[in-house]
């Protein structure tokens, strides 16, 4: 019998999850470890299980997973990556998702902080600080080369 | 062979600030005693000290300098002319790729109707972009710039400078354009420097 984790797990791979994958790469022209991370999040499943599906279905290059382990990419390293803006910044109520593609808009030349802020009814300096925790760092250098 | 910063020197210049590049200044601490250093004209359209005014609510560190600046003869409000308006307003509604904020954009055309040679200081690289598509003649820098002018450190100790340095990147995290990198790890020094992106 299947637990409710695996049920979770087996959707990683269904037609809602190779839509998400796309729609990501789509928007964001680059797929890296925060794009794993930001689909496990929202399939509630582990970094691990999310990058091992998307591998089983050919998504990513099998052995990506343990590519990026060896690089240091775990739970707790995920959840420096997109779980840290609230506890810093109360003020800013964004889902993980929202300030990524956010940072991207940004990071192509699409939209201004300006812009941002006030779509996201922020100050620039929060928009900021999101652009620096989603669009920077040693880990947005890792591109993985999608299917 | 990399090239000197900053490569622009702005005596005799008038200044149009963006929001954001005010919001870096008063980040500092010590916008005022900068700006008197520098000895350039400072002017400013009402949408870009709108958000410094929105900016000072959230954190009310910087409304002191601002309210200082502002009854000060450095910091001038000026209202956009019925050319500059025009400007502004197809600066805001080009669309998607050509579109920029309210801020930058009153900020790039109080610059091009005000005097040829005031400069507007944008740290947005798609509003600098846009500046230097539309009007290439036109000089653009960003805070970093204004900051690494050497007057605007004047007489102020090395100490005393690396911290408002530091207030910019921190309070207000000031963006450091790649050229620039050198020239500030030289202020805030090569440890803090590590600690930042």
């Amino acid at each position: 019998m299947h637990s409710w984790y695996h049920i979770r797990i087996e959707r990683c791979a269904t037609e809602g999850g190779w839509k998400r994958f796309n729609e990501m790469v789509e928007a964001d022209k680059r797929f890296t470890p925060r794009h794993i991370a930001l689909l496990s999040q929202s399939f509630h499943v582990s970094p691990e299980a999310m990058c091992r599906q998307l591998e089983r279905i050919e998504l990513l290059p099998s052995g990506t997973f343990e590519s990026l382990k060896e690089r240091g990419f775990n739970r707790d390293f995920v959840r420096g990556l997109i779980g840290d803006p609230a506890p810093r910044a109360p003020r800013i109520p964004l889902s993980p998702r929202l300030a990524q593609l956010a940072s991207s808009a940004h990071r192509r030349g699409l939209l201004t902080e300006g812009q941002l802020a006030s779509m996201l009814l922020l100050d620039r300096v929060e928009v900021r600080e999101i652009l620096d925790i989603f669009d920077g760092g040693a880990i947005d250098e890792i591109q993985i080369p999608v299917s | 062979m990399r090239s000197k910063f900053p490569s622009v020197s702005l005596a005799d210049a008038t200044l149009a600030l963006s929001g954001g590049a005010m919001i870096n200044l008063l980040a500092s601490g010590m916008a005022e005693v900068l700006l008197a250093n520098l000895r350039c004209p400072v002017i400013m359209a009402g949408n870009a000290l709108a958000e410094v005014d929105q900016r000072c609510q959230r954190d009310n560190r910087l409304t002191a300098g601002l309210e200082r600046l502002k009854a000060s003869e450095l910091l001038s409000e000026c209202e956009l002319s019925k050319h500059a308006k025009s400007i502004w307003r197809d600066l805001v509604g080009d669309g998607l790729a050509d579109g920029i904020d309210d801020g930058d954009a009153a900020t790039i055309a109080l610059a091009l109707t005000h005097a040829n040679d005031t400069v507007s200081v944008l740290d947005e690289p798609k509003s600098a972009r846009v500046l230097a598509q539309r009007w290439p003649d036109r000089v653009r820098v960003d805070t970093v710039t204004v900051l690494a002018q050497s007057a605007t450190r004047g007489q102020i100790e090395l100490a005393t400078f690396r911290q408002g340095c530091i207030g910019a990147l921190e309070a207000a995290r000031m963006r450091v354009p790649d050229e620039a990198k050198e020239w500030m790890m030289s202020i805030v020094g090569a440890e803090y420097a590590a600690r930042i992106k």
